[in-house]
């Protein structure tokens, strides 16, 4: 049977929760987004129903806690084929009443640690990358292009940390943004085009002097520089945005 | 002189300094702004390729002491300055702000006295943390000679705290820091030890009691510029974990900065791999449980194989142990093949409940195939095309290309090494990764 959900992470743990109750033995799910309307399945809408997505998260929970986060991780992937590992990620826990991830040896397994490790690595780089610069408004603003949708995993810690500011951060990727107060902070679409921010004068410029004078010229290395701070981030990092060599 | 120029002459002076960690400390305030994330965060990396976490800078390079291989000492002519303790908050604050930083790497040349150096890098604590009501991540260099009270202070006010022995020896410190003891800059660490001890015995009747210097304390040596051994070196780094609860124990290769005619000349190359192979060791005396006299037992030599990285070195020693079964073999065995490391160990004991483990699992698991088949078995297959006592590993083994590499040292171009300057514990994976590029 092909199961179609409403594209949202507890919209997957309620397809989840179907499978289980139909007995479906050869079930697919797919977002709404991506059904083509043409399935040679039986095809059914998921009923989203919030204590069915309880009832999964709580059962996974039970066997190590942060197994739903790291299976919202790599569902945060939206690859071709996560709903598929992670459908038998919660039958393997079911089966063995065990940590689903404890089982790498299992192609699906491996496959959903390893899609939720790169969404979950870069969800750190963004902690690393993102740069402010302050606006006229006093509002701290930021832009990244991140490869994943990695705003929601990245949030909390930001709101945590400026938590006396207005703040912004643009994800031009996937066009959308964290917008926090000191109240709270919530995700917003944002529009196809967005100017660009302006520089941040003073303390962009300082941070750049820190920035090339720390290095020691004689242990020069840009090779293990770029391991850790990889090209296709270097577009909106402050101090490799210009070319640090450039400045050199 | 204004602040741009100081930064400019107080990062400068500050950079020979290894440690940039931010890990330890899981800060939090109600009011205010900033935190500090357990594992750390690193924010950027420097043109050679070491992290940048913490606004790394002395509060002043004007320095009484004159130690040879110092850049800053008394007789050399660099420019000098001095923050005043407003200047640097306010920038720590405007750094943070930007999410450049994950907050302050205080340290200083002896300005004056050991006890007014101190209380102006307080002043500067005191500021960020009661004015600003700043909760990032502090690491304060304790001057050596400061007065105990002044320590419990900054204690209070720091995340981490560490003292720099310096040289790997009593002699060698003599010999180049004359001004400097070996018992002088102990004290310091047995006053923090002693006072964190303290604060935990307060924190037991008082909940609400500051913690003192919760990220622990650290030190740094200089590796090479003296004559020392590399188990000379690791005796004395254990002996710093084991008697001063150290979190870390940094080397710094040495780097040419003066021409006293008591320091190798600028002729001989840094000794990047001697560092890295430091480091190696290092991380197997504190996350694979080997203890030093394994590393470099007395009988072999005394200085750790440029070509062999150190957990390899050992397991061709003791074929004896060797092949290992995975699926039977305890954890502490796992942790000891070559390939397998901290997670694919903590990996195939979980897996292996439910089934036994061919050689494609441990692939799966993160195992390193490529050393890890002369030293184990899976279900009794040994796949290693020779055996573990086989005199042809040692060839097979070494790391070749890379030796290649060595003849490049003196080129500015050098090769990818990790310059070890860690680093946060998750950054600290991923330069384990790079140290020894078998582990997972």
């Amino acid at each position: 049977m092909l199961h179609i959900y409403d594209g949202t992470f507890d919209g997957v743990l309620c397809a989840v929760f179907d499978v289980f109750a139909l007995r479906d033995e050869d079930a697919e799910i797919l977002p709404a987004d991506r059904y083509s309307g043409a399935s040679l399945y039986y095809t059914r809408e998921v009923n989203a129903d919030p204590s069915h997505a309880d009832r999964v998260g709580n059962m996974l929970e039970r066997f190590r806690p942060g197994t739903l986060r790291r299976l919202y991780t790599a569902w945060l992937s939206h690859d071709e084929h996560v709903e598929e590992y992670i459908l038998a990620a919660v039958r393997c826990a079911v089966a063995h009443k065990a940590d689903p991830f404890a089982f790498r040896q299992y192609h699906a397994i491996f496959e959903l640690d390893r899609l939720a490790t790169l969404v979950g690595n870069e969800a750190h780089r963004m902690l690393q990358f993102v740069r402010f610069v302050k606006l006229r408004s006093r509002v701290y603003a930021a832009d990244i292009r991140p490869e994943y949708d990695v705003l929601p995993l990245i949030g909390a810690h930001f709101h945590s940390r400026f938590r006396d500011v207005a703040f912004m951060i643009r994800d031009l990727t996937h066009l959308r943004a964290i917008l926090s107060n000191p109240r709270e902070w919530y995700i917003a679409p944002l529009p196809a085009e967005n100017p660009p921010l302006d520089a941040d004068g003073e303390y962009e410029t300082l941070w750049k002097l820190y920035f090339d004078n720390i290095a020691i010229a004689e242990r020069r290395n840009p090779k293990l520089q770029q391991h850790f701070v990889p090209q296709k981030y270097r577009s909106f990092v402050a101090e490799f945005r210009d070319g640090a060599d450039a400045r050199r | 002189m204004n602040v741009a120029e100081k930064l400019k002459i107080l990062a400068n002076a500050a950079k020979y300094d290894a440690s940039c960690s931010s890990s330890g400390s899981a800060r939090v305030g109600k009011d205010g702004f900033g935190s500090a994330a357990m594992a750390g965060i690193c924010h950027s990396w420097s043109a050679d390729g070491r992290c940048i976490s913490l606004l790394k800078v002395l509060m002043s390079n004007s320095c009484v002491y004159d130690c040879a291989y110092c850049v800053n000492r008394a007789s050399a002519n660099p420019p000098r300055a001095t923050f005043t303790p407003e200047e640097l908050a306010s920038l720590v604050v405007e750094f943070y702000r930007r999410n450049y930083i994950e907050g302050l790497f205080l340290s200083s040349g002896v300005c004056r006295s050991p006890d007014y150096t101190m209380e102006l890098m307080i002043k500067t604590l005191e500021l960020l943390r009661n004015d600003y009501r700043f909760y990032g991540y502090i690491h304060l260099k304790v001057i050596p000679g400061a007065s105990p009270e002044l320590i419990s202070r900054a204690g209070l006010l720091a995340d981490r705290l560490s003292v720099n022995i310096e040289l790997p020896s009593r002699e060698s410190l003599k010999l180049l820091a004359p001004q400097k003891e070996r018992a002088g800059l102990v004290r310091p660490m047995r006053n923090i030890k002693a006072l964190k001890l303290q604060n935990a015995d307060e924190k037991k009747h008082f909940k609400s009691a500051p913690t003192f210097a919760p990220a622990g304390q650290t030190t740094q040596m200089i590796v090479g510029a003296t004559g020392e051994s590399d188990l000379d070196i690791l005796r004395l780094s254990k002996g710093l974990y084991s008697s001063f609860d150290m979190k870390r124990v940094y080397f710094s290769a040495y780097l040419p900065v003066s021409t006293s005619p008591l320091l190798p000349g600028r002729e001989k190359p840094i000794e990047l791999r001697r560092e890295h192979r430091l480091y190696q060791a290092d991380w197997l005396m504190r996350f694979y449980k080997f203890d030093a006299e394994e590393i470099l037992d007395r009988a072999g030599s005394s200085n750790l194989d440029p070509a062999l990285d150190p957990k390899c070195a050992w397991a061709l020693r003791h074929p004896e142990f060797f092949p290992v079964e995975v699926n039977t073999a305890d954890y502490e065995m796992l942790l000891r093949v070559p390939g397998v490391g901290v997670k694919s160990a903590l990996r195939i004991v979980r897996a292996r409940r439910l089934a036994s483990l061919g050689a494609d699992d441990l692939r799966k698991m993160g195992v390193v195939m490529k050393r890890a088949q002369y030293f184990l078995t899976a279900r009794g297959k040994y796949a290693g095309a020779v055996a573990p006592d086989s005199p042809f590993l040692r060839e097979m083994l070494s790391e070749r290309r890379d030796m290649a590499q060595l003849s490049l040292f003196g080129d500015a171009s050098a090769p990818a090494l990790p310059s070890g300057i860690t680093l946060s514990d998750s950054t600290a994976l991923a330069m384990c990764e790079l140290a020894a590029p078998v582990e997972w």
